[in-house]
């Protein structure tokens, strides 16, 4: 089974600010989720009209400019996947982050569904690189990691 | 130019500690403190400088990233931190775009002073892995991509 690598928005916006986003990826395939397209490009651009300082209006349009060139590419994916087999794993998440952050699990923003994407490959026998530089989130990932004997490496981008 | 564990987030923070490197004392006091554990007086003995520009130098190379201090008793010691360093034009170049990239000052301006105050509060949760950087942005109200520069530049991350 080929190695899938999921990235989270940390990821994706670590390397970014480094320079190295498209360098990185090249000639591999990232997934990420819905969610996460949602948090780098829907919500920014949402916003972008209502900035007012244009310096941090640039950067931000820069950023979801390079994201949206890099899924026109392939580069980056958001795979039509069917998430009722790990509906059940993605709900333990949610509750998971709520525990550690102390707050209800309807008031949980953290992107739970890529945990589920991480977990949905690792059950097909998949290994899993899952990049992300968010640590309540990482945690989260190795204790299902460990719990179902999955082959999933958490990285972070130094 | 990478240096293990650094966040190198502009080319003025490079230059300075290229510029703390640059020195024979301190490359000196490296060499000596080199997997070992001392105060600034033993190491003003061993490598023969005064003691005065011995605090000099460990105070700049502790500020560059490249020793750190810690006290046990009434002693304060130093050690060396582990570091490697790497330098050449693309290094630069990604320096350079990090630089680029800086967003502290401008969500500032765009938001408010208050905002600091706020990650103050939640740039810690989010170090020690207690809060997510998709809730963090959640509650400082802004974009992930504002939240995440937010923390990083500001050593969360």
């Amino acid at each position: 089974m080929p190695e899938v690598i999921i990235a989270n928005s940390s990821a994706i916006i670590a390397l970014q600010r480094r320079g190295q986003l498209a360098t990185s990826l090249k000639g591999k395939t990232v997934f990420i989720t819905r969610r996460i397209y949602e948090e780098l490009v829907d919500k920014p651009l949402k916003v972008l009209s209502r900035i007012k300082l244009p310096e941090l209006r640039d950067k931000i349009k820069r950023s979801v400019s390079e994201i949206i060139s890099l899924i026109e590419r392939g580069t980056i994916r958001i795979p039509e996947m069917d998430f009722r087999s790990v509906s059940k794993v993605m709900d333990e998440a949610r509750l998971r982050i709520a525990k550690i952050e102390g707050i209800s699990p309807d008031k949980v923003k953290a992107d739970h569904t890529v945990i589920g994407l991480a977990i949905y490959f690792a059950r097909k026998g998949h290994t899993v690189i899952f990049l992300s530089n968010d640590k309540a989130i990482n945690s989260v990932v190795e204790y299902f990691s460990k719990r179902e004997k999955l082959k999933i490496k958490v990285r972070t981008i130094p | 130019m990478s240096m293990n564990g650094m966040n190198i987030s502009s080319l003025d923070t490079l230059a300075f500690i290229l510029r703390v490197l640059s020195r024979v004392g301190v490359l000196r006091l490296l060499a000596v403190l080199r997997g070992k554990t001392m105060s600034a007086e033993d190491l003003a003995e061993e490598v023969g400088i005064p003691i005065s520009t011995v605090r000099k130098y460990l105070t700049e190379m502790e500020r560059a990233g490249i020793v750190e201090k810690f006290r046990t008793g009434n002693a304060t010691l130093y050690r060396v931190r582990e570091f490697r360093i790497v330098i050449s034009p693309e290094v630069v170049g990604s320096v350079l775009e990090r630089e680029k990239t800086r967003m502290t000052a401008d969500i500032i301006k765009e938001r408010g002073i208050e905002i600091v105050k706020k990650l103050r509060e939640i740039g810690p949760l989010v170090k020690e892995g207690k809060l997510s950087i998709y809730d963090a942005a959640e509650m400082l109200g802004v974009t992930y991509v504002e939240a995440y520069a937010l923390l990083e530049e500001n050593g969360y991350i």
